[in-house]
């Protein structure tokens, strides 16, 4: 061994040391001051403090974060104590997302569900933690809202509308016990980072659907190449205006890319057998695919 | 009756816990008595009016006592360990049990019980069994029709007969509609699973979860069949009038999905390494669907045009003559994964983060014979089994018994993230994605094609070559990449950059290659803590290879057609977002998107163009502690055009240069027809939550409007170009005469209220009334019948639906409820 090599226990020691550094500089450089302890913030802000004891921060001893307590986020509080002026203490809340982030990612990045987090599109849209989240609350994984859905509705208006078409996923309200409220966005989506695209949890969005429709992944003798390419070529995951979720009426979905024979290139009248019920699929019922020696135009 | 019995038991346990761990609470002060929860019982009662089972679609909303909610959890302020159990809807369709318990920071474990129920419609069946994999129709009803088939030299040249035979079947077809049993499709999904997530250390992870889903139900599927029939003696087809058969079916589901997955990981502060295997198994119980033709109880083959046995090349007349069908159902699969993930922090504030994944499916199940219709080995032809001497009623006379289905999976993702100065900070993105089947490639003879009555031995039909029957197993490969670049030029101003490319390879396809570059910019402008302005736009343009030209085996659709997924496409969008709020009380959100898409601009067919437009806002208002409202309106405008044409082989222009007939086969510019389709969906919700007396009466309502109208207007754009060729402004096939549908329109009214009384600290009794009214237009389904011979633009004497459809419903649902948290 170099004897003049540097330790790697040192290293890691070192690394480590610079990392909670980092993490905590942006909070002395916002607050000053003494570390006073919780039970000292309890004396103003016993209904914040209190509500904590349900909050899954109250065991943050248990994962690794020692001695956890308000001023774990909030800096030191001494300052503020003396002056009780609401300036002499970070808010995280009320800082950049990159900075409030901070504050969570120093325990929470070393989370899975967060290993994409860094470039993920709610960070690079300087959509942090305190946007979704809130540390103070006991509502279920520390929303801001009381269901999941509400707190994506706020930005994305247009899944919200996508609930109340004319077909969709279980999703529509879930406040209620008339709700359908059986899956949630993260069902498929994982709002810290994915390694997919649209933050899919999964390898890619076939493969998220194939989780719950698993009996259309498999290989087939005869295929339908949207199937196994894209579903979202004939599917709108978050509702549609028609039925199954395609993205357009059909005969005309199956019409903008299939044109041989002469009774499906008709434009086709409003008592067509073509047009009506289940249009196409009338004949062509195995749309995603058929393992059957005589079904090679999906017909059974 | 007994799941009543479960739901008034589990209340009666629930309650007596939550009184318990009430007292317990009353005696030791809040929270120290270790458990906290809630239990919501109430009583309900609903009217629905129509279709029940779209109002019910997701849901179970039952008259009576139930059990809404219920939770416990268990855990004192001072130990490590945790206990909690979650309960909704107990004893219903769409009930949900859940047991986690654990160590903080040591392990967590988790049970849970879900079940979805999926309503579809109603319908009516004239099939017995169903539910099961044997649809069956008594046979004197088959023969009764048997004898009343006319065939096609019967038949003359008039396709419509109302007073022959077609008069005859129609009066037993509606006899036994008369007695059907109306049936329900719908679905069940019951999902339960256990999870186990354990700490070795602080820094290592181990987890292992294992999940079993069960389905069952029926859902409507069609096997039809079609004849083409030219009406009138010795005329060219410039009307083509079609026999169709068939039947709405009901598809026996009874899949079970299982899944494990285990994996191990190392998570340390500045980097991090996991590695997961997960495995599925897809099972399903029904391999086919046998069902009875209502119109034959004797095999036959189908005919040439002047009723002989059918000879090679034939299009096959007296279609759909066989006395069982079959139907293949999804195939069993196993697929394995392995995955590897690790993370690192990087200098400049930069991080790498990838995973890798690499998989296959099998798929072998066995294959069914081409046919059960043993007529056909009687046909004789070159090619057919009779010459080949197969039974093609044995799945030994296939070439292979099964697929040997093997698809083989390697992805990867990888982030490079870093902040080289306090302004700037980069992202480079890059996926890969690979899939490639190497399931066989089996060769057939032929198979049982036209209804199951006929031999073909080809897979398609065109003016050219034609392809062999044989199967060909796709792949491709997919990757992206991308940069990005955020830049914070001052304070209130960050400018984003973006740079894309994404490659698709394609094998097995009629297309080789994809390449789309894009490019965009945006900026997100804070002009004060309580105002931001964030919009963007996005570049982007993809160029395909190797598509090839229609009308041949590669590629039997129109010479000309682009499918859009593989086409050309010059892609502009843009987006909007204003947040303002310029008081603690008032909240103010407006948004904006636009995309167009210009698709193969320099083909005829198929998909050209598509806008996206789409405009919102939502506003808050809080004037008081006792008072909000809410308010959020979102229109969408979806336009784009398609172009087709209807086919013909015999109705042209002749030897004029705009004569396209030898460039697009038999599509005759004379017969070319393009949509328009509009589509815009209007959403409304507004809320309002007042508390009449403070923290004690509470009124919570909201109203949702959801209005979409679809439109599409159908037109023939080649008028001019007839009428220069010595046409009448309106030749064309009848099949290509524009015709625009009526408006398709759904409207859904969500009306809810609730009105709670906070009688005790932890016990709130409350009245809710819900009220949904929805309607659909949409000739598709409003024209439905069950059976709709005489109403339909072809012959449909012989094909039986089941008319599943819905179209309208209204809905009142009251509730009294009692909340009690502890």
């Amino acid at each position: 061994m170099n004897e003049t090599a540097i330790p790697k226990r040192f290293l890691r020691v070192a690394a480590l040391a610079c990392s909670l550094i980092l993490a905590a500089a942006w909070i002395a450089l916002a607050a000053d001051g003494a570390y006073v302890g919780s039970d000292k913030c309890k004396e103003c802000h016993e209904g914040i403090v209190g509500s904590f004891r349900a909050n899954i921060h109250a065991k943050a001893a248990y994962y690794g974060a020692k001695n956890a307590g308000c001023e774990s986020c909030h800096g030191p509080a001494g300052a503020h104590v003396e002056s009780g002026d609401k300036s002499k203490i970070v808010n995280p809340a009320k800082n950049s997302a990159e900075i409030a982030s901070a504050a969570c990612l120093a325990c929470h990045a070393k989370g899975k569900g967060q290993m994409f987090w860094k470039g993920s599109a709610h960070d690079s849209q300087e959509a942090g933690c305190a946007a979704c989240h809130k540390v103070h609350g006991n509502k279920a994984k520390l929303l801001a809202k009381p269901d999941e859905k509400e707190v994506c509705f706020a930005c994305h208006s247009e899944v919200r509308a996508s609930m109340l078409k004319r077909s969709k996923h279980p999703m529509r309200d879930s406040s209620s016990p008339t709700g359908e409220g059986k899956m949630s966005c993260s069902a498929c989506h994982n709002p810290h980072g994915a390694r997919s695209e649209k933050l899919i949890a999964a390898k890619s969005i076939n493969d998220k659907c194939y989780e719950c429709h698993a009996e259309k992944k498999a290989p087939v003798l005869w295929e339908h190449s949207p199937v196994k390419e894209d579903c979202m070529t004939c599917h709108s995951a978050h509702g549609s205006s028609f039925d199954k979720m395609l993205t357009q009426k059909v005969p005309r979905l199956c019409q903008s890319c299939h044109m041989q024979g002469r009774h499906q290139t008709g434009t086709l009248s409003t008592n067509s057998v073509y047009a009506l019920g289940r249009s196409c699929l009338n004949c062509h019922p195995m749309i995603h695919g058929s393992n059957n020696p005589s079904g090679p135009v999906l017909q059974r | 009756m007994i799941r009543g019995k479960i739901a008034c038991a589990a209340a009666a346990l629930l309650l007596s816990l939550a009184l318990f761990a009430g007292t317990a609470q009353a005696e030791a002060g809040a929270g120290i008595g270790g458990a906290a929860g809630l239990l919501d019982i109430g009583v309900q009662q609903k009217k629905v009016n129509g279709s029940s089972e779209k109002f019910e679609e997701y849901r179970d909303v039952r008259n009576g006592f139930l059990v809404n909610d219920a939770s416990i959890r268990l855990e004192q302020d001072a130990s490590r360990y945790f206990l909690e159990v979650k309960i909704k809807n107990p004893a219903q369709e769409n009930e949900y049990y859940s047991l986690t318990g654990g160590k903080h920071g040591i392990y967590k474990y988790n049970l849970f019980y879900d079940s979805i129920p999926h309503n579809f419609s109603d319908g009516v069946l004239l099939f017995n069994g169903a539910g099961t994999n044997r649809l069956s129709i008594a046979d004197n009803v088959q023969s009764a029709l048997q004898a009343v088939e006319q065939t096609r030299v019967e038949r003359g040249n008039v396709i419509t007969d109302t007073t022959g035979e077609d008069a005859s079947a129609q009066s037993i077809v509606r006899g036994l509609y008369a007695q059907a049993n109306p049936f329900t499709f719908k679905l069940k999904r019951e999902k339960a699973g256990f999870s186990l997530e354990c700490n070795v250390s602080e820094d290592v992870k181990t987890w292992a979860k294992v999940t079993n889903e069960k389905r069952t139900g029926a859902r409507v599927i069609t096997a039809g069949t079609y004849e083409r029939y030219a009406q009138g003696s010795g005329l060219a087809h410039t009307a083509d009038l079609f026999l169709v058969s068939g039947a709405d079916l009901a598809e026996p589901i009874d899949f079970r999905t299982t899944t494990v997955s285990l994996g191990a990981g190392v998570y340390k502060r500045s980097w991090l390494a996991d590695f997961e295997y997960s495995f599925t198994d897809f099972n399903n119980r029904n391999a086919a669907l046998i069902w009875d033709n209502p119109f034959r109880i004797t095999d036959a083959t189908a005919t040439s045009s002047a009723g002989a046995s059918a000879a090679s090349g034939d299009n096959g007349f007296e279609r759909g003559r066989f006395a069982r069908g079959q139907l293949s159902l999804s195939p069993d699969s196993k697929s394995h994964d392995f995955t590897a993930s690790g993370a690192v922090d990087l200098p400049h504030r930069g991080r790498f983060t990838g995973t890798v994944s690499y998989g296959w499916i099998t798929q072998d199940s066995p294959f069914l014979p081409y046919t059960l219709n043993s007529a056909l080995n009687g046909l004789a032809f070159a090619g057919a089994p009779g010459a080949l001497g197969i039974d093609v009623t044995n799945a030994g006379s296939l070439p292979k018994s099964n697929l040997d289905g093997d698809v083989k999976t390697l992805s990867g993702s990888f982030v490079v993230t870093a902040k080289p100065t306090h302004s700037l900070k980069t992202t480079l993105k890059y996926r890969y994605y690979d899939y490639k089947n190497e399931s066989d490639e089996i060769r057939f003879p032929g198979y049982a094609g036209f209804g199951e009555s006929y031999w073909r031995l080809i897979k398609n039909d065109t003016n050219t070559t034609d392809a062999a029957v044989f199967n060909e197993p796709l792949s491709f490969t997919r990757q992206t990449a991308g940069l990005s670049l955020d830049y914070h030029a001052s304070k209130p101003l960050a400018l984003l950059f973006d740079a894309g490319w994404e490659g698709w390879k394609r094998e097995k396809l009629r297309i080789d290659s994809t390449t789309e570059y894009s490019a965009g910019a945006g900026f997100l402008y804070k002009a004060a803590k309580n105002a931001s302005l964030k919009a963007g736009y996005k570049y982007a343009k993809r160029t395909v290879d190797g598509y090839k030209n229609g009308d041949n085996a590669a590629n039997p659709e129109a010479i000309g057609l682009r499918n859009f997924d593989w086409a050309d496409r010059v892609r502009h969008k843009t987006d909007a977002r204003f947040q303002y709020d310029p008081s603690e009380t008032l909240s103010l959100g407006l948004s904006g998107q636009y995309m167009r898409d210009k698709l193969a601009q320099d083909s005829r067919f198929g998909l050209k163009k598509v806008e996206n437009v789409a405009g919102g806002l939502d506003v808050s208002y809080t004037p008081s502690e006792r008072i909000a409202f809410s308010l959020n309106y979102l229109r969408e405008y979806r336009k784009s055009r398609m172009n087709s044409g209807a086919k013909d082989d015999a109705f042209d222009i002749g030897t004029t240069t705009d004569n396209e007939a030898t460039l697009f086969g038999n599509f005759n510019p004379l017969n070319y027809w393009n949509t328009d389709i509009k589509e815009t969906t209007d959403t409304v919700g507004v809320g309002a939550k007042i508390q009449i007396l403070p923290d004690k009466l509470t009124l919570d309502t909201s109203y949702n409007l959801s209005y979409s109208k679809a439109d599409y207007n159908t037109f023939n754009p080649n008028r001019d170009l007839a009428v220069a060729n010595g046409f009448a402004a309106g030749a064309k096939l009848t099949n290509a005469v524009a015709q625009s549908w009526p408006t398709v329109v759904n409207r859904l009214h969500e009306v809810k209220a609730n009105l709670s009384y906070k009688w005790f600290a932890n016990l709130t009794v409350g009245v809710g009334y819900l009220f949904e009214w929805y309607k659909l237009d949409d000739f598709a389904w409003n024209n439905m019948n069950p059976y709709m011979a005489g109403l339909t633009a072809e012959n449909s004497t012989k094909f039986v639906f089941a008319d599943a459809t819905y179209n309208k419903y209204e809905a009142h649902v009251g509730q009294i409820y009692m909340v009690y948290k502890f």
